[in-house]
């Protein structure tokens, strides 16, 4: 053995297995990278207080699709021939129809239903062979309990500071603050949107700037549900729906003005 | 008169000879360890010799000339060079390094130390001497001069983690002096907190390692630091920080002092550019030699990270909270015991932790100042709250004795170990100074706020017999059991390794071992960004839920495969079950199995005017998820590294550092859908991106690691030198990184061009020089 290994023609063959062995066992076999999931996305926030419920369906583009223009190849990827249905206690909702905002895009809408606090909602899509189910819990009732409506606050040193509170909605995963100026700019909108974690009932927010707010300030508050947040917030790619990408939430809104002197 | 001509005529004489003489001056090393060797001869043409001193420092005039110097000192080879010597180029320094003889020196040597030297299992070992000679980003590196070992994969330039054959990076114990660390990194993953001065011996168990170690899935390092009975140190300056080692004699005992520091905020400090961030450590070992049989042992080290994330001018701080800080502090007591040569017993108790902190609150100001913005901001407190640890503490004996043929190493091992995780981060405005979404800060999807906390004992075991079958034919069986009391389990890991001598210079050997951890970090890349900063530990819950890896092990060692040049070859397979693994399609974490295979080569010289290694690695580690198979993150088929080093001229040595490797495996965008006009816009969750016109797409990512990115390559070149100077020695280095700068892959992500959305890799390159110095005495 030992003159078998110090023989230069031992020495060859050892390294020729040692070269064959590393060439015939580092060929790559990675796995097929595979294909989307599903065929559609779904965006459905339910809101509880509103008059007027819309969603979007669009298909899935592949990676390279050329996205350039705007409405007429945007347009291509909603899906108009969904067969929606919306249930609650026995109640179904399948009324919906399609409407283009004002930037063109489209969405289903229904101006009927009537989504309460604190109740859980079902939803059953059919595009062709493939069905979206998901269901939501909508977050319970809340009080926006400072400031009040029309209230007056004063813009001082050019700040503005304005300290909102209000009570819990149960089942709701966190808030979303929006305040909206809508004459800042020479009557341009102007919003601000924060989103808050669940255990927060109270905040101060300041506004800081030459340009005095005239007037008039919106503020909506929203409570919403754990399938909007973990879409939006955690990254979960199917939130509260089986059979396409995106979530079927809900959320709670409250909405007040008050005056800047 | 003719008497007072000859007087001066040889006083002349004289004169002229000593004036003709050059002062040759110098020191005498251990090759390995870079020790310096007190008492060595010095042979001058076979006839004059010199001694060196305690300190190993010798000094003495020669006439211009050629000699042949020989240098002997007692338990090394002794070592002849030819060398010239001329007045006119001055004086000479001559650093000689002479190797050890194949024997043991020392009758008191740490615990374990020559049996586990005896087991041949899978080892590497480098010694101070190589750690300085590979060259590095700022400055040596203990964790980085690893990487460059067979069978270790990095993932980056920017981590130092170390991957070994498959397994992830918390599967490696790495310890000081026989005690476990966990973070053990400065500046997120980038550095290692060891000191490399105060290092003896770094040694790496890639698998199968022996049963006196337990509790990790694939693998040891073993750090030894320094003990010397005598007086010397450095000081050393990098580009990165500040360093000082000491070794003192104190009663009859060693004193092993080392210390460093990173200085860049202090030199800001002084430009008014503050920089929030510095680290520092400190190491100390006092080592007892109570008489020739007996040795007492203490040792700690304490490191710091400091950063102060609110110190730009847009924050004021509001409350007197503790910045957030890292470290880990450690505490080490050691009683030695030798019966006779081959018997001995050693007991120590131990505590090591690593914790982050921070406690600190402070309101951003909006654009303070610059009344012409517009901008507004709500509830603008940032606050960071985090209250993170591991802690260990624990006694460990253990006993070696010969009997009849057998050696036998046992042990007993109590330890507890206790894990919190706290955290409540408000980062409204943190989101540049975080640099990651806190969800990926500690762990995969880390939820925020988040509180944890767990607790265990475990008692542990263990046994190896080694037994000299014959000449030829060594076997060692051995097994660790550990009974784990969260787990309510025993658990039992037999260890096994037959070692085959075919004659001197060929060897052969075959192991199986099997490990169990029960703990583990979720870090799976998640973030796919460069490095992950810290990593949160969770125990086990279940025991069915336990890491176990088993590893099966065949080694060929040829010493003189070519002339000079030894030959390691390592086939392995490890079995692994439950690995944490993490999926960002469901934002969940799961346990699953794998396999990690491969063979590791090594071509190693050690001696000679060129010296350095190649190593080559094949690799294979596949996770199994329930519909598919895929590479694990840190998988990289293809390893290649060289390392030469060359002494062209006296006390210059030249080193090249040249790695190749396969892109790590990277999950591909494979499709996109719109969003909905009814969202924020916001980047926390899954990968988005918006395209030219302003619409928003979220991005769908395809199986799991199944595609990879580019190969890795890089070229490092470093140059050493040795002055010597009032005996004391000065050693300048120039290091430059990425020497042909290599543009390599970092990461993957899906980018927007102007026409499409393309999936893709992000890349950099970079040239990275880096001087610095050190001064020996």
């Amino acid at each position: 053995m030992s003159q078998l290994i110090f023989s230069s023609k031992a020495k060859t063959l050892l390294l020729i297995s040692i070269a064959s062995i590393l060439l015939f066992s580092s060929c790559e076999n990675l796995s097929d990278p595979g294909q989307p999931e599903y065929n559609y996305s779904l965006f459905f926030n339910l809101k509880a207080n509103s008059d007027k419920q819309k969603f979007y369906i669009y298909n899935i583009a592949p990676l390279d699709e050329y996205q350039s223009g705007y409405l007429p190849e945007f347009d291509k990827y909603f899906v108009t021939d969904a067969e929606i249905q919306i249930e609650s206690d026995g109640i179904i909702y399948s009324d919906f129809f399609v409407e283009t905002d004002s930037q063109g895009v489209r969405y289903f809408t229904n101006n009927n239903i009537v989504i309460y606090p604190g109740i859980e909602y079902h939803l059953n899509v059919v595009i062709a062979e493939d069905i979206i189910t998901g269901t939501t819990f909508v977050p319970s009732d809340f009080e926006l309990t400072y400031p009040a409506e029309n209230q007056t606050i004063h813009f001082i040193n050019n700040k503005l500071e304005v300290d909102y509170t209000w009570t819990k909605s149960s089942n709701s995963f966190g808030y979303l603050l929006n305040v909206l100026y809508p004459f800042l700019y020479n009557g341009t909108p102007f919003n601000d949107n924060y989103i808050l974690d669940q255990t927060v009932f109270d905040t101060t927010y300041f506004f800081d700037s030459i340009f005095e707010p005239v007037d008039t300030v919106y503020t909506t508050i929203a409570a919403f549900d754990g399938n909007y947040y973990n879409h939006l917030f955690e990254g979960k790619a199917s939130s509260g729906i089986e059979g396409a990408y995106g979530y079927f939430g809900s959320s709670v809104y409250k909405r007040l003005k008050f005056i800047i002197r | 008169m003719i008497k007072a001509s000859s007087l001066i005529f040889i006083v002349i004489c004289l004169s002229a000879t000593y004036y003709a003489q050059v002062n040759v001056s110098g020191y005498v090393f251990d090759d390995k360890t870079g020790e310096k060797l007190p008492n060595a001869i010095i042979i001058i043409n076979n006839s004059d010799s010199h001694i060196a001193d305690s300190t190993g420092f010798f000094s003495f005039g020669l006439a211009q000339g050629k000699y042949l110097f020989e240098v002997r000192a007692l338990g090394y080879l002794s070592k002849s060079q030819q060398i010239s010597l001329y007045k006119d180029k001055g004086n000479k320094s001559l650093f000689f390094k002479l190797t050890p003889k194949p024997i043991l020196i020392s009758s008191v040597t740490v615990t374990g130390e020559r049996y586990i030297k005896e087991i041949n299992t899978t080892t590497f070992e480098l010694q101070p001497g190589e750690l300085s000679k590979i060259p590095q980003v700022g400055e040596p590196d203990v964790f980085r001069s690893i990487q460059a070992l067979p069978g270790v994969t990095a993932i980056n330039d920017l981590s130092s983690l170390i991957f070994l054959r498959g397994g992830n990076f918390d599967e490696t114990l790495i310890s000081v002096d026989n005690v476990s660390l966990f973070n053990p990194y400065h500046l997120g993953e980038m550095f290692s907190i060891i000191n490399p001065d105060i290092i003896q011996l770094a040694r790496l168990y890639t698998s199968n390692y022996p049963s006196n170690y337990g509790g990790y899935l694939s693998g040891i390092l073993d750090l030894k630091s320094k003990t010397n009975y005598k007086f010397s140190g450095s000081v050393s300056l990098s580009i990165l920080s500040l360093k000082l080692y000491a070794s003192i004699p104190v009663l009859k005992g060693s004193l092993i002092i080392g210390a460093r520091r990173a200085y860049f905020d202090l030199i800001t400090n002084i430009t008014g550019t503050a920089f929030p961030y510095y680290f520092y450590d400190l190491y100390g070992k006092y080592a007892l030699p109570i008489d020739d049989n007996n040795l007492f042992e203490f040792s700690f080290l304490y490191t710091k990270d400091l950063y102060d994330i609110f110190s730009g001018e847009e924050y004021q701080r509001i409350n007197d909270g503790n910045n957030p800080s890292w470290g880990n502090l450690l505490f080490s007591s050691k009683y030695f015991h030798s019966f006779n040569e081959n018997d001995f017993v050693d007991v120590s108790i131990y505590s090591t932790n690593s914790t982050i902190e921070a406690d600190a609150e402070a309101m951003y100001l909006y654009n303070e100042g610059d009344l012409s913005s517009n901008d507004a901001g709500i509830d603008s407190i940032n606050s960071l709250f985090i209250d993170n640890y591991i802690k260990e503490y624990g006694l460990k004996s253990s006993l070696n004795i010969k009997f009849q043929g057998h050696s036998f190493l046992t042990g007993l091992e109590i330890k507890n170990m206790s894990l919190k995780n706290a955290w409540d981060i408000k980062e409204n405005d943190l989101s540049g100074l975080l640099k990651y979404p806190l969800e990926e800060v500690f762990f995969d999807f880390a939820p925020n706020p988040y509180s944890s906390k767990d607790e265990t004992w475990d008692y542990s075991y263990y046994l190896l017999d080694k037994i000299q079958l014959n000449k030829k034919i060594e076997l060692t069986p051995g097994f660790r059991t550990s009974y784990v009391t969260k787990l309510n389990n025993i658990f039992f890991e037999p260890f096994i390794l037959l070692f085959y001598t075919i004659n001197e210079k060929v060897s052969l050997k075959l192991s199986y071992g099997s490990y169990y951890q029960y703990f583990y970090t979720i870090k799976d890349q998640q973030h796919q960004e460069l490095y992950a900063p810290f990593s949160s530990y969770f125990l086990a819950n279940d025991k069915n839920e336990v890491g176990l890896s088993t590893h099966f092990t065949l080694g060929l060692r040829v010493v003189d495969l070519l002339p000079g040049i030894d030959l390691n070859l390592e086939p392995y397979y490890k079995l692994r079950k439950n690995l944490p693994s993490s999926y960002k399609i469901d934002r969940s974490y799961r346990f699953e199995d794998g396999y990690a295979a491969g063979v590791d080569i090594l071509l190693k010289k050690e001696r000679g005017e060129f010296y350095g290694w190649i190593s080559y690695s094949l690799s294979r580690t596949v996770k199994k998820n329930d519909d598919y198979t895929y590479y694990a993150n840190y998988d990289r088929t293809h390893n290649l590294k060289i390392l030469i080093n060359f002494q062209p001229w006296d006390n210059w040595t030249i080193s090249g550092f040249w790695t190749f490797s396969s892109g790590l495996p990277a999950t591909p965008v494979i499709g996109k859908y719109l969003r909905g006009n009814d969202n924020l816009n916001n980047n926390h969750g899954f990968p988005t991106t918006v395209d030219y016109e302003g619409r928003v797409w979220n991005i769908i990512e395809g199986r799991k690691n199944s595609t990879r990115l580019s190969d890795y390559s890089r070229l490092d070149l470093g140059i050493t030198g040795s002055f010597l100077w009032n005996k004391i020695i000065i050693k300048p280095y120039l290091q430059i990184l990425n020497v042909y700068n290599s543009f390599n892959p970092y990461f993957y992500s899906a980018k927007v061009s102007d026409t499409s959305l393309e999936d893709g890799e992000k890349r950099g390159s970079y040239v990275i020089p880096t001087i610095g110095v050190s001064i020996d005495f």
